[in-house]
């Protein structure tokens, strides 16, 4: 994956990602659902993220209808499931299995795909950072699993932080879309990861990621001359990396 | 109780050590092929070499220790020659038995080979979920009070991640059993906590 991948594209309106989004059961950032929404391709619920979007577009409800909702339906609730029941959203019941329902909400999104032939850049879920830490941990799972479901990235953006899991391989990574962070950071989640960088503050040179011995939190990118644009990070890895970055808010 | 040990034979983990008595070649059979680390007390080596004549490369201990007054020439060379390590602890007033056994407690502490915890869960305080999640690495694990237990499963992100777990279920005012979690790698916990409703 050596051409450069954006991830904060998504929320950039001029950005030119075609994206399919998925709401997970966690609160959603208003600014974040209306530019991501725009955009979307596709748009799904994973069971209680139905109850999100219902309660975030109050009063706007009809400019909001997933694409279908998929999930056990064991958060989703009766007065919600009626409310897009009706408007004609599908409801994917998907069985207790040992899968959650964001992974399996991601399944359907990319048949969905698949059969609608869609030319699709990144998904991008809104929510699975925040919350009960097991299932922050069960998202970034749902990210592990994804890799041998698409080629496709999947990214997941929560309130300022935003979550992706590089491949071992190469990656470039644009970051100059003025609307990152000052912080970003790499994360050995499943096992070691022997690492190289450029264009971080503090950068890796072959040394091997892993909890216990060296993670790379609280990095931030090379400081760059006034007026310079930012340079691109690359990241080299031998096994899946967790790639973390915050998402500058405006003030307003 | 003996019972209870013989019913759970075949789960125990165990380590073995050899001492200078004649050996049984079924019981080191196996005792050896359970072992996670295998020692001999000085002349239990003696032992060792005669009763695995024809087939020592398969039985060579992880070490042998003691004061070396009863170990032949021999068989020490032999073992060392193979690798083995050679301990030799001074004469004190432990007993080559003693001190091997000290020994082994390191070994298994360094290894991290007794990886066991029981985590009391009846303080009315938990909530409903539970998780082991391998962060870090790949866990071999084993639990008992939960909903969902791990068989010597290896828990591993892209493979198998314990979230949304709960606490087995248990009869009707009868306390809740603890949890118990074994694994060969640091592995985390993490659990729900009881929200009062005011």
């Amino acid at each position: 994956m050596d051409q450069e991948w954006t991830p904060l594209d998504c929320l950039l309106p001029s950005g030119k990602q075609r994206i399919c989004l998925i709401i997970l059961n966690q609160p959603i950032d208003k600014d974040h659902l209306h530019t991501l929404w725009g955009k979307a391709l596709l748009r799904a619920c994973a069971d209680g993220g139905a109850n999100q979007l219902y309660n975030i577009t109050a009063g706007d409800r009809d400019n909001f209808l997933p694409d279908y909702i998929s999930g056990d339906f064991d958060s989703i609730t009766p007065e919600v499931k009626a409310f897009y029941a009706d408007k004609g959203c599908k409801l994917i019941e998907t069985a207790d299995q040992d899968l959650t329902d964001y992974t399996k909400c991601l399944v359907k999104m990319l048949e969905e795909i698949q059969t609608r032939k869609l030319q699709v850049d990144t998904i991008v879920t809104l929510g699975g950072l925040a919350g009960r830490f097991d299932q922050t941990m069960a998202s970034v799972e749902t990210l592990f699993h994804a890799q041998s479901m698409t080629q496709l990235p999947v990214l997941i953006i929560q309130e300022t932080s935003l979550a992706c899991l590089l491949r071992p391989g190469n990656h470039r990574l644009g970051v100059n879309t003025s609307l990152e962070g000052e912080w970003c950071s790499l994360i050995p989640v499943g096992g070691p990861c022997q690492t190289v960088t450029t264009g971080l503050k503090w950068n890796l040179d072959k040394q091997v990621l892993q909890f216990g011995k060296l993670v790379s939190t609280s990095n931030t990118y090379e400081p760059t001359a006034p007026r310079s644009p930012r340079k691109p990070v690359t990241v080299t890895t031998d096994q899946p990396l967790l790639w973390s970055m915050g998402i500058h808010i405006n003030e307003k | 109780t003996p019972h209870e040990e013989v019913a759970s034979f075949r789960k125990q983990r165990i380590c073995l050590i050899i001492l200078n008595q004649p050996i049984d070649k079924d019981h080191l059979h196996t005792l050896w092929g359970k072992a996670l680390l295998r020692a001999c007390a000085d002349g239990g080596a003696n032992q060792l070499y005669n009763i695995t004549a024809g087939d020592r490369d398969n039985f060579l201990p992880d070490y042998i220790s003691g004061d070396f007054d009863s170990i032949t020439p021999e068989v020490k060379a032999f073992y060392a020659d193979k690798g083995c390590k050679l301990i030799e602890t001074a004469d004190q007033d432990l007993t080559d038995y003693t001190k091997c056994l000290v020994k082994m407690l390191e070994e298994i502490q360094t290894r991290k080979l007794q990886g066991n915890h029981r985590l009391g869960v009846n303080t009315s305080l938990e909530g409903e979920w539970c998780s082991l999640i391998p962060v870090g690495g790949p866990c071999q694990t084993v639990t008992t009070g939960l909903k969902w237990n791990l068989d010597k499963q290896v828990l591993q992100f892209g493979k198998l991640v314990s979230t949304s777990n709960t606490y087995e279920p248990t009869a009707p005012r009868s306390p809740r059993k603890p949890v118990t979690v074994t694994t060969d790698q640091p592995l985390l916990w993490s659990m729900g906590i009881h929200i009062n409703e005011k």
